[in-house]
């Protein structure tokens, strides 16, 4: 990666007692970048970061920023700050005061905190607040304060627990593009840790996926998206359509594949998968397209499946269709809704074909494990760059 | 509505008919009685003598005053000795431990105060437990007494006041959110600056209830000024029974009772301004 990353963490590890919050992980964040912790609750990625901060010390492993190993320094001397969960401003203080706190620990003169103070307020977008009291702001105000009283101290790194949290739904779409903007604005390396995908998707440079205390993948956001490294990743990472099979032939990355009923699909895989073999294949529900009447498309695969529902979000439209005992969504853009819904009046029953390319169908094989907590809450809404989302899996 | 409204007298009666009978309409008459001259001859008339009378003998004001400062000091002295207490059954303790050791503040209150002062007493006398084993140990040749005294007061006042100072820490610590602190440290602070800056401001509110409540028990206090402070050390309230019962002289007793009444007001008042809290802020809560 690069040549002076902002933060590296070698062998890390937390056990707490027989069980292992976090497992002997490996990652460089590089300077300056929006670096991500995905993943579903337990899966130790809060632990990790308490480590990072110095709240709790590593059963094993080191842990340096920029180059400087800090494992044995207490939190408050680490070059490092962070924004908790529910931000912990300091309510007996003003805004203005809030900032100072950490000023006044790195000495700064009276005058100059009050310049630094009032410069950063107006950086973030709050340039009257200074004698405000904390609770006469609203949450996204909050949530800015709390930034600037972090980044007024220049951290090397700034931590984020999920501080987007406790905001509405409306309030965090817009704090997403908003927190992106301010850390491009301050270049500090953010490192954000959230179980919302797609929080980790629009503001991260890099992504990493974390799942019983391993790192699945560390990718960026569209790698992420397009080339999902493990069967956890494709099923946390977006939304997805799965479809049991077992293998034909597999060659170099192209394997073809036959279904329960068996019928054959193509798609790929970078896995290396024997004849036979129990797989899963990943289709992204803007990849399968509803085919009308004797129309075939250029389509590699076709199946023909009986629909369920329509579920009508705007530009989040959903078929939801059954194929061999399995539930498929499949997104349905405005422009389509016609010609599909022409064909039959009530939807309901009514035989619906899909058909996608190889390149949209992965092919991973069957892993038995189940996943942790795969459900991210079901609140969280796509954004206008990636149009699809985790919703609650039927 | 009308049933409502009739419903809402009935439960408001026993309200009324105590702040009327026992405390609004008793004061009103005992400031009436400190403003008697009662005369053999001439009748009553109306008179300032008696609070005359208390500037004009130094052994009252003098009493007054010392009762004032002794309260405030055991009353410091209790926030000193309860804050680590309360800091430590609100964050360090187990929950498990929590409950366990608000019990042993109250342990000493299932004995009436008479017992816990004797105890003391049992403890501190010429002849008592302390004194005898500083004997035994060769610490001491001859009997000490270390009853009567001043600081024998206040230590017999921090003792019975302490839970009344733990009990308003711990509900006002117990809220205050772990990642305050953390914050704190994060943000480059140290275990004093947490402290001082934001663990002290966040328990403001019971320090101060706790402290009001406090003060106001060590200053009306009788039995512990009585029993452990011996004939040296007056307390306010001893000079208050004296005049009534044994001198009766209930003009100028209520005259101090009075003066008692407003001491606590407007130290009360003056510590509410001095800390920025209010009544509803600390004891309202």
């Amino acid at each position: 990666m690069t040549s002076n990353p902002a933060l590296r963490c070698q062998q890390l590890s937390k056990h707490f007692g027989d069980f292992c919050a976090v497992d002997q992980l490996n990652f460089e964040v590089a300077e300056g970048s929006f670096f991500s912790i995905l993943g579903p609750s337990g899966c130790g990625k809060t632990t990790l970061l308490r480590m990072l901060a110095g709240f709790e010390s590593p059963s094993s492993g080191d842990i340096f920023i920029q180059q400087q190993r800090v494992n044995d320094l207490a939190p408050n001397h680490r070059p490092l700050n962070m924004v908790f969960q529910h931000l912990a401003l300091f309510p007996t203080m003003t805004v203005g005061e809030n900032i100072a706190y950490g000023l006044k620990r790195q000495k700064v003169a009276k005058a100059e905190q009050q310049k630094k103070i009032g410069e950063i307020l107006e950086r973030v977008g709050l340039p009257d607040a200074a004698n405000k009291a904390v609770t006469q702001l609203s949450g996204g105000q909050k949530q800015r304060v709390a930034l600037a009283r972090c980044l007024v101290l220049q951290p090397k790194v700034l931590l984020l627990d999920e501080p987007l949290g406790a905001l509405d739904l409306k309030l965090r779409e817009k704090m997403k593009l908003e927190l992106k903007q301010l850390q491009r604005d301050f270049g500090t390396t953010f490192v954000y840790i959230t179980h919302d995908q797609s929080e980790a998707m629009v503001m991260s440079d890099k992504v990493a996926v974390m799942n019983h205390g391993r790192f699945e993948q560390v990718a960026a956001p569209v790698d992420l998206y397009l080339k999902p490294n493990t069967p956890f990743v494709a099923r946390f990472v977006g939304n997805t359509n799965m479809l049991s099979a077992e293998v034909v032939s597999q060659h170099d990355d192209k394997v073809e594949i036959t279904t329960l009923s068996g019928l054959r699909l193509r798609g790929h895989s970078h896995q290396q998968l024997s004849v036979g073999q129990r797989v899963q294949a990943y289709i992204r529900p803007e990849a399968l397209h509803p085919l009308n009447g004797a129309d075939q498309g250029s389509f590699e695969n076709l199946i023909v499946t009986r629909l369920n529902q329509d579920i009508f979000d705007g530009a989040n439209s959903m078929l939801l269709a059954e194929f061999e005992g399995q539930q498929l969504q499949v997104l349905l853009p405005l422009q389509q809704r016609s010609r599909i819904s022409d064909n039959a009046g009530s939807l309901d029953g009514s035989e619906l074909k899909l058909g996608w390319n190889a390149e949209h169908c992965l092919v991973l094989d069957d892993s038995p494990e189940p996943i942790a907590d795969s459900s991210p809450e079901p609140s969280s809404k796509s954004s206008p760059e990636l149009t699809t989302d985790k919703r609650s899996e039927a | 509505m009308s049933q409502q409204r009739w419903q809402f007298y009935f439960l408001l009666t026993p309200f009324l008919l105590w702040i009327g009978l026992l405390i609004i309409w008793p004061h009103f008459n005992m400031l009436e009685v400190s403003l008697t001259e009662r005369s053999w001859t001439q009748g009553d008339s109306f008179s300032f003598k008696h609070y005359l009378l208390f500037f004009q003998q130094s052994l009252y004001w003098n009493t007054y005053l010392r009762t004032a400062w002794m309260a405030i000091l055991a009353t410091f002295i209790t926030l000193l000795i309860s804050f680590p207490v309360a800091y430590y059954i609100a964050k360090v303790a187990k929950p498990r431990s929590k409950l366990a050791l608000l019990m042993c503040c109250l342990l000493p209150f299932w004995l009436s105060e008479l017992v816990r002062a004797y105890g003391w007493m049992i403890l501190l006398r010429e002849s008592g437990i302390i004194s005898g084993l500083l004997q035994a140990i060769g610490l001491a040749d001859a009997p000490i007494e270390m009853l009567y005294h001043d600081a024998t007061i206040i230590l017999g006042l921090v003792y019975s006041g302490m839970l009344f100072m733990v009990v308003p820490l711990v509900s006002s610590l117990d809220s205050m959110d772990n990642s305050y602190i953390e914050a704190g440290f994060d943000l480059g602070g140290n275990r004093w600056h947490i402290f001082w800056e934001i663990v002290f401001p966040y328990a403001m509110p019971g320090v101060v209830s706790g402290c009001i409540i406090v003060f106001m028990l060590n200053l009306g206090n009788y039995l512990i000024p009585n029993l452990m402070g011996g004939k040296d050390s007056l307390w306010f309230t001893e000079m208050v029974y004296t005049q009534f019962i044994t001198r009766f002289n209930w003009e100028l007793g209520s005259a101090f009772g009075i003066l008692l009444l407003v001491l606590s007001s407007l130290l009360v008042w003056l510590a509410l301004k001095l800390s920025g809290q209010s009544l509803s802020t600390t004891v309202g809560r």
